[in-house]
C-alpha cells in the first residue's frame, strides 16, 4: 500500500517555501528532479519558483503544496523509488512547476518515501493549486495506477 | 493572506462589441482563466517574450543538459545554471 500525506502549513508563506526547498534535499535524498526548477540548487529553486509567482503578483497566501509518498516495502530499491517519484510528480507537470526528491528511512512498514514541492500558481495562467480533497484524491487515484503497474512489472 | 499590493480591489467597467466579447470569452476559456484574470495578464504582461511557460520550459531544457554533461564538464554545467538564473531574472 502507499500512503500519501499532504502537509499544510501556509503561516510561513515565502519562508515555508525556502525551508521546504531546502529540506527535501538534506542528506538523506537519494535523487531530487526539478520540472521547471532547478534540481541542484535549493536556492535556485526557490527563486524560480518566486518568479512565476511575482510574474502573476501571487507572492502571499498558501506558497505550496507539500505531498508526501512513501512506498511500502514491495518497492525495494532506490532506483524504483526514484522512477515513482517522477512518475507522481508527471501529474503536476503540465501546469506546475514541482521539486520532487526520494528519501530512504526505515519506518518499518517503509524504506522510502519522496516529498514533492508544488508550486502553488500555476505556470499556465497564474491560477492557485486546488488541493481540495476531491482534487488529492483524483492524485491520489494516479499514484494508485503507477504503483500498480509497478507491482505488474515486478 | 494577501499582500496589500497584490489585492485586487480596483474595478474599471469597459465597452466592447459583442464580437469581441465573445473572443475574449473564448481566449480565456482556452487558457482555463477568468474573463476579468484573462484581460488584466493580457494588459499587463501582452507583448512579453518572456513568460513563465516558456521560462519552464527552458529551464527542463538546462537540466536534462546539465544532467546529461554533469559528470564530464562541471564548469560546463555550473556556467549553464548561471546563464539559466540569468534569463530567469528576464521574468517580470
Amino acid at each position: 500500500m502507499v500512503v500519501v500525506k499532504v502537509k499544510r502549513d501556509t503561516a510561513g508563506e515565502e519562508n515555508y517555501l525556502k525551508n521546504a526547498c531546502n529540506y527535501v534535499a538534506d542528506e538523506r535524498t537519494i535523487e531530487v528532479d526539478g520540472y521547471g526548477v532547478s534540481p541542484d540548487n535549493a536556492k535556485d529553486a526557490y527563486e524560480q519558483m518566486m518568479a512565476v509567482k511575482r510574474y502573476y503578483s501571487k507572492t502571499s497566501g498558501n506558497p505550496l503544496l507539500h505531498v508526501v509518498v512513501s512506498y511500502d516495502n514491495s518497492v525495494k530499491s532506490a532506483e524504483k523509488a526514484c522512477e515513482l517519484s517522477r512518475k507522481c510528480a508527471e501529474y503536476y507537470n503540465s501546469d506546475f512547476q514541482t521539486l520532487c526528491s526520494t528519501h530512504e528511512k526505515d519506518r518499518g512498514c517503509s524504506n522510502y518515501h519522496s516529498h514533492l514541492l508544488i508550486n502553488s500558481v500555476n505556470y499556465n495562467n497564474g491560477i492557485m493549486i486546488n488541493s481540495s480533497v476531491e482534487n488529492m484524491n483524483h492524485f491520489c487515484e494516479h499514484v494508485a495506477d503507477i504503483t500498480i503497474k509497478n507491482q505488474i512489472v515486478l | 493572506m494577501r499582500k496589500d499590493s497584490e489585492k485586487k480591489n480596483k474595478i474599471t467597467t469597459i465597452r466592447m462589441s459583442e464580437e469581441q466579447n465573445q473572443i475574449i470569452q473564448e481566449m480565456a476559456e482556452q487558457r482555463g482563466m477568468s474573463v476579468g484574470g484573462y484581460m488584466v495578464n493580457m494588459a499587463v504582461h501582452g507583448g512579453k517574450t518572456v513568460t513563465p511557460e516558456i521560462m519552464v520550459h527552458m529551464q527542463n531544457l538546462i537540466n536534462f543538459a546539465c544532467d546529461t554533461i554533469k559528470e564530464q564538464a562541471t564548469k560546463d554545467k555550473a556556467y549553464m545554471e548561471s546563464e539559466a538564473n540569468k534569463l530567469w531574472s528576464l521574468l517580470k
